[in-house]
């Protein structure tokens, strides 16, 4: 199956089974979602079953124990699919890849598009261990979250991939949640992909031990430094808008 | 001149040299620039300057870096030159796939200050791996009457 949006294709080399739970792990602040979505992959031994392309994204191809492998890619197993994205995503790119990610999971008839990210805190530092809070798109997204006891968010503005990804999902009532630890912006933050999958654990339905990924920290952290650089003047263009620590209007 | 006179005269245009091809670089390479540098064995470290009303608040991340001790922080003129060791080398090949037989254990890291500081004045501290530099500003702050 192929899905196209704008430049944007989403390629099935394996066909993906229909229902599944999508996770989009796409570079943000801390790279808390790509981190995350890299760490479930390895963990549940996924299975590389297609990816996403366009003629826009930066002139590379990945490679991986020798072999080549596209820089954005899907992973299959057992019922979830992880979308992971090895380069920083374009500004001018976001809205196309959020569409056909959602475009494609309709198509899949989707049970739930959960998108773990960062929000970034200035006194990060101070914090042993990251809060999560889940922007619930739909009620039985609100639902699940209370049943799981993951603190919703009530207030306050979504921004960046998850935003496009969320209002995607919401528009065509698309079960959604994005998963938010508090991170650091410009840093890699494995600390805070560990809090967002534990949380991610419970509504995947699968126990994820976080603890090799916090004991590899340090690994991952001078790993991520370019990824982490090449995302970060994308992420600061769209933070510079600072929703995320707006107060919306009162009586809308 | 004194032989002394003419080694600092000479070592400061070293370093202004140095400070102009590092940002020719910059703005050559900007994001594609390597994380390395191999003349000199070391990795570049993320850095983030932030400005607030009265500091320059500089955080660096040092993965690898243990102690306080083996960090060191200097001041050149108006740049900042952070240095420091990992516990452990990191061979490039597993982080590039080319460079095989380069290992590194350094960090360096020369950060450009704006003018309006004092480095004088900077004070340092070392958590959970990230160093924070505090550069307290040039600030002339005076109460103006409301009437």
């Amino acid at each position: 199956m192929i899905e196209k949006v704008g430049s944007f294709s989403i390629v099935e080399v394996k066909e993906v089974k229909r229902r599944p739970i999508v996770i989009c792990g796409v570079p943000d602040a801390g790279l808390v979602g790509a981190i995350a979505a890299s760490y479930l992959i390895k963990k549940l031994e996924m299975e590389e079953v297609g990816y996403l392309d366009s003629d826009e994204l930066p002139p590379v191809l990945v490679f991986h124990k020798g072999k080549p492998a596209m820089p954005i890619r899907l992973y299959e197993k057992n019922g979830v699919v992880v979308i992971i994205s090895e380069v920083a995503i374009p500004l001018s790119l976001m809205l196309d890849l959020a569409k056909v990610i959602v475009s494609w999971a309709v198509k899949k008839e989707v049970q739930r598009i959960i998108v773990p990210g960062g929000v970034p805190v200035p006194n990060r530092i101070e914090i042993e261990k990251p809060a999560v809070v889940g922007a619930a798109v739909l009620d039985e997204d609100r639902e699940l979250l209370s049943k799981l006891g993951i603190e919703a968010l009530k207030e306050g503005f979504l921004s960046r991939i998850h935003a496009l990804i969320a209002k995607e999902c919401f528009k065509r009532k698309v079960p959604c949640i994005a998963l938010l630890a508090q991170s650091y912006l410009e840093y890699p933050d494995p600390g805070a992909a560990a809090a967002v999958l534990e949380k991610l654990g419970g509504i995947i339905g699968v126990d994820i031990d976080v603890k090799p990924l916090l004991e590899e920290e340090e690994e991952v952290r001078l790993k991520l430094r370019e990824l982490m650089r090449k995302a970060l003047p994308t992420i600061v263009r769209q933070s510079r808008k600072g929703y995320e620590y707006t107060t919306p209007l009162m009586y809308a | 001149m004194s032989e002394d006179e003419f080694s600092r005269m000479f070592e400061r245009i070293r370093r202004e040299i140095d400070r102009t091809f590092r940002e020719l670089e910059e703005i050559i390479w900007g994001e594609e620039r390597p994380m390395f540098d191999l003349t000199r064995r070391c990795l570049e470290p993320l850095a983030h300057v932030r400005e607030e009303e009265d500091k320059v608040i500089v955080t660096v991340d040092l993965p690898y870096v243990k102690r306080k001790e083996d960090i060191s922080v200097n001041v050149s003129g108006n740049s900042l030159i952070i240095e420091a060791k990992m516990k452990r080398k990191v061979q490039y090949s597993t982080l590039a796939g080319v460079y095989r037989d380069v290992s590194f254990d350094t960090y360096r890291k020369v950060i450009r200050l704006p003018e309006n500081v004092e480095p004088s004045g900077a004070v340092a501290k070392f958590r959970k791996g990230i160093l924070e530099v505090i550069v307290p500003k040039k600030v002339r702050k005076f109460r103006v009457k409301v009437e």
